[in-house]
């Protein structure tokens, strides 16, 4: 559970006879567990809004990473301290909690926002106020040169960079004669883009582009538009509306399916086994972490599903039918392993403009990471002028219900040119 | 924007995804030709029998119920809870989901307690938290006379206009506020009304604790249905629902009130689903957020309670008295409420279990729960879905039966014949036909935010 030390709560008018009556137990946590005090690291977290529940997940990681660390004497021998702050998934509200977190709660820096809008948003505050701001979003903006200097992506992967990873696989191994159905807005467009360059650039044929309007539930009358020699069709539909449309492009195609390849942001939170799902079965999807473990996890994998409490389906431990966001939520335990490193090898003591500069160079001269408890997911590479880190892909094939591993990308399979380099800003 | 729109999104999603795998226009036609047939029932059921479910009443003698030394300490225990919440909203944790402030007014009270005035009758009058200290300063020498002379009078007048306007701005600040559910803002905002309150019932005595008072009004309107109502030495146990038939007409600040609670819980569904952000121009599976929608949702709410309020009066106007039929739309208000609510109420509560063992982010364990695992797979898991959306259908359609009989037993107080009374009765059976296929629309189509 997140927890948060006293706050200055007197501020606050309707607070100040209360205050006057609290007892001296309110001495502040930090005080209380030791003598080393703690480095503040301020979570903007989805709480509320269509966020919510990537927040839960993104919650529970991060919690169990920081208990890992916190057991292993900390980072430089001081204890973690969470402050989280929800910013309703509201962009508005996320570049405030950015000042908050940075002005009234005086945190070292701000990790593990998740949406691509909030993050957009936020971000131009964390680079006005010079706060490092590391976030778990999975979005180009930042490999892009689109936010500033402050800005990191150290724990998980852009979709260029996953997209361009699939590619080759999906033209090798499913033909090359793909279309694409993809939600009519800059998430879909950013595969429409990103796959066409690459796919056509390796001798694929792009035969159709099918965008759908956000708002549809009924997708009976896009099929149609689907080219008969079409041999992959590649979906990254999203929202209330898959169940629907997976069901509906099994009415449509039925046996006589062209190969499917889709993004497992679809279906992130939701079983496979549920009701209108069965037209899977036999389709392919790309994965950033394999969701089902097997006899091939390997230990520390296994010691990282233990430490969050997920099951060998995916699943919550304490509620088996609860699926995790599994290919994104360990964005945030690796990225609190990379600010352990980077703290302990810049020397970081404080909030203030030297030690965010040897925080931010000491980050920007990372890499690699290797594999192991710190980084489950797999080895990376991080490129500091991009701000981005690269890792291994994976494309599983639903079998029995279930997602199973069949390729593991090498890691330079995802990497692209850069087109920014943030060292030669100013810090 | 990379990262996608989870299926199972927000509390209030409940899993649309598998809902809408559901011939759900069938649902819809199923319960407004249930609420029809059930209004053509009422028109051959004898006024006798009517008059005779409404006299089954059954008191049980408890000599300490409704005693006013009981009230008072229950009302200071209240204000003890609520001070504490207070601190706690400016304390304690930052997170919503880990303070119990939040959690405590959001779910287990605005939630929880109305589900238990249903149940078990007018808790608030004793649960509030000001009508205990107010009996124990009016007790002291300086103000001692202002409980039987308070300095000021209530006005006629002012009905309970102040209750609608407090509910207006209530509802604007559950639904429309950027972050109803921050810890400091929501501390500010009870300790705000609470002490409103306070000065308001010092000023005016006991009557504004009762007419002015928003949720004395609101928590008194739900009771209306509960088969329990307390008394000064018994409980009286009666059919659910059917006190409202002796209840005197409403004024005009009662309707108001009734028609806001109805449209400020519909218009809580209606501004999540994509027909009203598509109609706004926003992309639901990239929400901007609330602070965007600030404007139009709040003209939205506004033109809602118009919108229901004319349809209202449109569909009394053969009937002669808004005031009486307006206790009819009370089961429609309360089981919309019900429905609505129920996921939410059913995830907070856990996480408010966890936020009352440590509510000031001490590290305490005060009730064994703080770290208690947090069950929220029925909003994802289809078979519990699908029991969940079950249960709301049935509230829904359960409420509208049951308006249609307090509607028909509310004409027969008239004293018109059955049939007669049906007539009348047409044009408000079409808009409790409306509301039951608006309700379970609301329920069925896609949400978010």
């Amino acid at each position: 559970m997140m927890r948060s030390s006293r706050r200055n709560f007197l501020k606050g008018a309707g607070a100040v006879p209360v205050a006057a009556a609290l007892p001296a137990l309110w001495t502040p946590r930090a005080a209380a567990q030791g003598s080393a005090a703690p480095l503040r690291l301020g979570f903007q977290v989805h709480r509320t809004g269509i966020g919510a529940v990537y927040g839960r997940w993104y919650e529970r990681t991060t919690t169990a990473a920081v208990k890992l660390i916190n057991e292993k004497g900390g980072i430089a021998g001081r204890p973690i301290e969470i402050v989280a702050e929800d910013d309703g998934t509201d962009p508005k509200r996320g570049a405030e909690v950015v000042e908050k977190l940075a002005v009234q709660h005086k945190v070292d820096l701000i990790f593990g926002t998740l949406f691509s809008h909030v993050v957009i948003a936020s971000a131009p505050r964390a680079g006005e106020l010079r706060i490092p701001y590391l976030v778990v979003s999975e979005g180009y903006h930042v490999a892009s040169g689109r936010l500033n200097r402050y800005v990191f992506q150290p724990g998980i992967t852009d979709v260029r960079a996953q997209v361009t990873a699939m590619a080759p696989w999906i033209l090798k191994n499913l033909g090359k004669n793909v279309t694409l159905i993809f939600p009519d807005y800059a998430f879909g467009h950013d595969h429409r883009d990103f796959f066409s360059r690459v796919a056509t650039a390796q001798g694929g044929t792009i035969k159709a582009l099918v965008p759908i309007p956000p708002t549809e539930t009924s997708f009976t009358k896009y099929f149609p538009r689907v080219p008969a020699d079409t041999e992959v069709l590649y979906h990254v539909m999203v929202g209330p509306g898959v169940l629907t449309f997976v069901k509906e492009m099994g009415e449509h195609f039925g046996p006589r399916r062209p190969q499917i390849f889709g993004f497992v942001d679809s279906l992130e939170g939701v079983d496979l086994g549920a009701p209108g799902l069965d037209f899977l079965e036999g389709t392919y999807f790309w994965e950033a972490f394999p969701r089902y473990a097997g006899p091939a996890t390997p230990p520390h994998v296994r010691a990282y599903r233990e430490r969050v409490g997920v099951n060998d389906n995916g699943a919550s431990v304490n509620d088996p039918k609860d699926i995790s966001t599994f290919s994104h939520m360990f964005g945030c335990w690796e990225t609190l392993f990379v600010i352990k490193r980077a703290v302990e090898q810049s020397g970081y003591k404080k909030p203030g403009p030297a030690d965010y500069r040897a925080f931010v160079e000491t980050l920007e001269g990372f890499s690699s990471f290797p594999e192991g408890l710190e980084h489950p997911q797999g080895a990376k590479r991080f490129v500091g002028r991009l701000h981005q880190v690269f890792a291994h892909q994976v494309i599983s094939r639903v079998e029995k219900r279930r997602l199973n591993p069949v390729h593991r990308t090498a890691i330079e399979d995802s990497m692209y040119a850069p087109e920014a380099d943030y060292t030669k800003q100013p810090l | 924007m990379a990262v996608a729109w989870p299926l199972a999104a927000g509390a209030h999603a409940t899993g649309s995804g598998f809902i809408l795998l559901l011939p759900t226009h069938l649902y819809v036609a199923g319960g407004a030709i249930t609420v029809a047939v059930s209004f053509a029932l009422m028109t051959r059921v004898s006024p006798r029998l009517i008059a005779g479910a409404q006299s089954l009443r059954l008191s049980v003698p408890v000599p300490v119920a409704g005693h006013r030394h009981l009230g008072t300490a229950t009302s200071l225990v209240s204000l003890a809870v609520a001070v504490a919440l207070v601190v706690a909203g400016f304390v304690g944790s930052r997170d919503p989901l880990a303070n119990p402030l939040p959690l405590f007014v959001w779910s287990v009270w605005w939630i929880g307690l109305s589900y238990l005035h249903a149940g078990f009758g007018d808790l608030w009058t004793h649960l509030n938290p000001w009508s205990g200290l107010y009996r124990v300063l009016t007790s002291l020498a300086p103000v001692q006379d202002w409980r039987g002379s308070p300095p000021l009078s209530y006005p006629r007048w002012a009905g309970r206009w102040p209750a609608v306007a407090g509910l207006l701005l209530f509802a604007w600040f559950e639904l429309i506020h950027p972050a109803p559910s921050d810890p400091a803002v929501l501390a500010k905002a009870v300790a705000g009304y609470w002490l409103a309150h306070m000065v308001g019932a010092l000023l005016f005595g006991p009557r504004w604790l009762r007419r002015a008072e928003t949720f004395a009004v609101f928590f008194g309107i739900i009771s209306w249905i509960a088969p329990v109502a307390w008394h000064r030495r018994a409980i009286e146990l009666r059919m659910p629902a059917l006190r409202l038939l002796g209840l005197e007409p409403r004024e005009a600040s009662g309707v108001a009130f009734v028609l806001l609670v109805l449209a400020a819980v519909s218009f809580d569904g209606l501004s999540r689903t994509f027909a009203w952000l598509g109609l706004l121009g926003v992309n639901p599976l990239i929400h901007p957020g609330r602070t965007a929608l600030m404007a139009p949702n709040s003209l939205g709410l506004v033109a809602l309670f118009t919108l229901l309020t004319l349809a209202y009066l449109v569909a009394v106007r053969r009937t002669g008295s808004p005031g009486l039929f307006v206790l009819s739309l009370v089961p429609i208000a309360c089981g919309y409420h019900f429905a609505h609510y129920l996921p939410v109420l059913l995830v907070d509560v856990q996480y408010a279990l966890r936020a009352a063992s440590d509510p000031f982010s001490r590290g305490w364990d005060l009730l064994g729960t703080r770290d208690l695992p947090v069950v929220t797979s029925f909003l994802s898991d289809p078979s519990r879905v699908y029991a969940i959306w079950h249960t709301q259908v049935t509230l829904i359609v359960a409420a509208h039966v049951t308006s249609v009989v307090i509607a028909h037993g509310l004409a027969l107080r008239q004293g018109v014949s059955a049939i007669l009374t049906g007539r009348g009765q047409l044009s408000l059976l079409v808009l409790m036909i409306g509301y039951t296929m608006l309700g379970l629309w609301l329920l069925s189509t896609p949400t978010a935010g």
